[in-house]
């Protein structure tokens, strides 16, 4: 084999990167290689309580649809926002992909700041989308 | 997809301890103007003429000038609409010299800033936020469904929540007065926002929270119920609170919230990179140290423990400070203003043990 890859990253991270291998198609084919799921978890707060929101995709409009929006995210950007204050929520922003040219996991820690742009379209399409859980009835 | 050598997470991490440090060297400033505020109150209550109304310089944090005779004892409330944006300051709806407004969140806001500066005069003798009378600032109906309240470094800023788990944070005084004490610790102890240091300055701020109702309510010590954010849940929720700083981890137990998860002693120390490191989680073995002590001690709590504590935080204590050596500046504190071997001292050198600050044998 020519590539040299498989002992640390054969998970799946590289399988588009060669585009003549030959499993690549036959992978695209089959509904479970795009996947996806997104959590979000938000900490602090006057409040201090630590709720999450999770959403999965499968198949190709649905993981796609997501993916433009978690590619639009700035992953490397680093900025650390205003440390000022006290009792601001901080995000932690997961997503775990399973598709063709993208795959791995890639999470983020995000204050409460600079939840702007896309990441607060992000976070607010999960929250939107995650199924709220049930609450049962007061004794 | 290009992942980067240093994790996004640490690299704001990175970037946040150097803005610190810019942002600290700004606070140092600010807290060498900041005259001693007991001895302020002093000279008043004996009638000697005290400068007034020094105002520390927005585009200069380290300039003061004098602008007036006016006296600095008073409080200087303005409170704003956010009209359910994330935007701040809002539009200004309550003035000083206004009467109430028909907005309860208003109303709230106001009271309740003025009963924490209030037990801050009355009972420490300190003006203000800053001990100079800084005006105070408030911003309410911030966000939308907005689960919060919190301290953006300047001002306090109040959510209505989102009326299925929480009602308006306005409708709790010691919120309203946790929020305000973290103004008063920027701008005495520092403590970073960060681990144990920054669980010190969560734990002060529900200290004063639950000392702001006990001063209005004329509650002694053993008649509180040390609860913070009392009356925040709607009824839907199984819970008291957000938290008991007597019972940490009893505040609510609830199907969808979970359980309060507050440690009480340091063998259930949460480490955690979420919330700035457990800030408010940890916050409850600090919480707890202070009110089984102020309950062993009696009486009023802001006379005693809560004394003890402010004037801890108003020492010499360096802003990353520990649990160990902010229990230490406390008995410190207590020798200094109640004398060694003090019921005071002793209830306080007990409380820590008891959550596991502090053992008995200690070389000092």
């Amino acid at each position: 084999m020519s590539e040299q890859t498989d002992d640390e990253t054969g998970t799946g991270a590289d399988a588009g990167d060669g585009a003549d291998a030959g499993d690549t198609a036959a992978g695209d084919a089959e509904a479970g290689a795009r996947a996806l799921r997104i959590t979000v978890a938000r900490s602090g707060g006057v409040a201090g309580m630590s709720p999450s929101w999770t959403v999965t995709a499968e198949g190709e409009s649905d993981v796609d649809g997501w993916l433009d929006l978690v590619e639009s995210c700035p992953w490397d950007a680093g900025d650390p926002g205003d440390p000022d204050g006290a009792d601001r929520f901080v995000y932690t922003i997961r997503v775990l992909v399973q598709a063709p040219k993208v795959a791995g996991e890639r999470d983020a820690r995000v204050p409460e700041r600079d939840l702007t742009g896309p990441w607060r379209d992000l976070v607010d399409r999960v929250k939107a989308e995650a199924a709220p859980r049930p609450r049962r009835a007061k004794r | 997809m290009a992942h980067s050598i240093v994790p996004p997470y640490l690299l704001a991490r990175l970037a946040e301890t150097d803005a610190e440090g810019l942002q600290r060297a700004a606070l140092a400033a600010r807290r060498s103007l900041a005259a001693d505020p007991p001895l302020r109150a002093e000279r008043q209550r004996e009638g000697v003429f005290v400068p007034s109304s020094v105002v520390l310089d927005a585009a200069e944090p380290g300039m003061a000038s004098f602008t007036g005779l006016a006296g600095v004892t008073e409080p200087q409330r303005t409170i704003s609409d956010a009209e359910g944006r994330e935007r701040l300051p809002g539009t200004v709806v309550r003035r000083e010299t206004d009467g109430p407004v028909d907005d309860v969140a208003v109303n709230e806001a106001y009271d309740g800033l003025g009963a924490t500066h209030a037990l801050l005069l009355e009972a420490f003798g300190r003006a203000s936020i800053d001990g100079l009378g800084l005006p105070l600032d408030a911003t309410v109906h911030y966000g939308e469904d907005y689960d919060n309240a919190f301290w953006d470094g300047e001002r306090m800023v109040f959510g209505d929540g989102d009326g299925e788990v929480f009602g308006r944070f306005t409708a709790s005084l010691s919120v309203i007065g946790h929020e305000l004490a973290h103004g008063v610790t920027q701008y005495t102890a520092g403590l970073a926002y960060e681990g144990q240091s920054g669980a010190l300055n969560e734990s002060f701020s529900d200290v004063i929270g639950a000392l702001v109702e006990q001063h209005r309510l004329g509650q002694t010590a053993g008649e509180a119920g040390w609860l913070i954010g009392e009356g925040l849940f709607t009824d839907a929720v199984e819970g008291r609170a957000l938290r008991s700083m007597i019972e940490p981890g009893s505040a609510y137990d609830d199907d969808v919230l979970g359980r309060d998860p507050q440690p009480g002693n340091m063998a259930g120390y949460v480490e955690t990179d979420d919330d700035n490191g457990g800030v408010h989680l940890n916050s409850g073995i600090p919480n707890r140290a202070f009110a089984l002590a102020a309950r062993a001690v009696g009486g009023f709590a802001w006379e005693g423990v809560g004394a003890v504590w402010y004037d801890a935080m108003t020492g010499p204590l360096d802003e990353r400070a520990d649990f160990a050596a902010f229990a230490e500046a406390t008995l410190v504190a207590s020798d200094a203003r109640f004398g060694a071997g003090s019921e005071v001292s002793s209830a306080i050198a007990e409380a820590w043990r008891t959550v596991g600050v502090r053992s008995d044998e200690r070389a000092d």
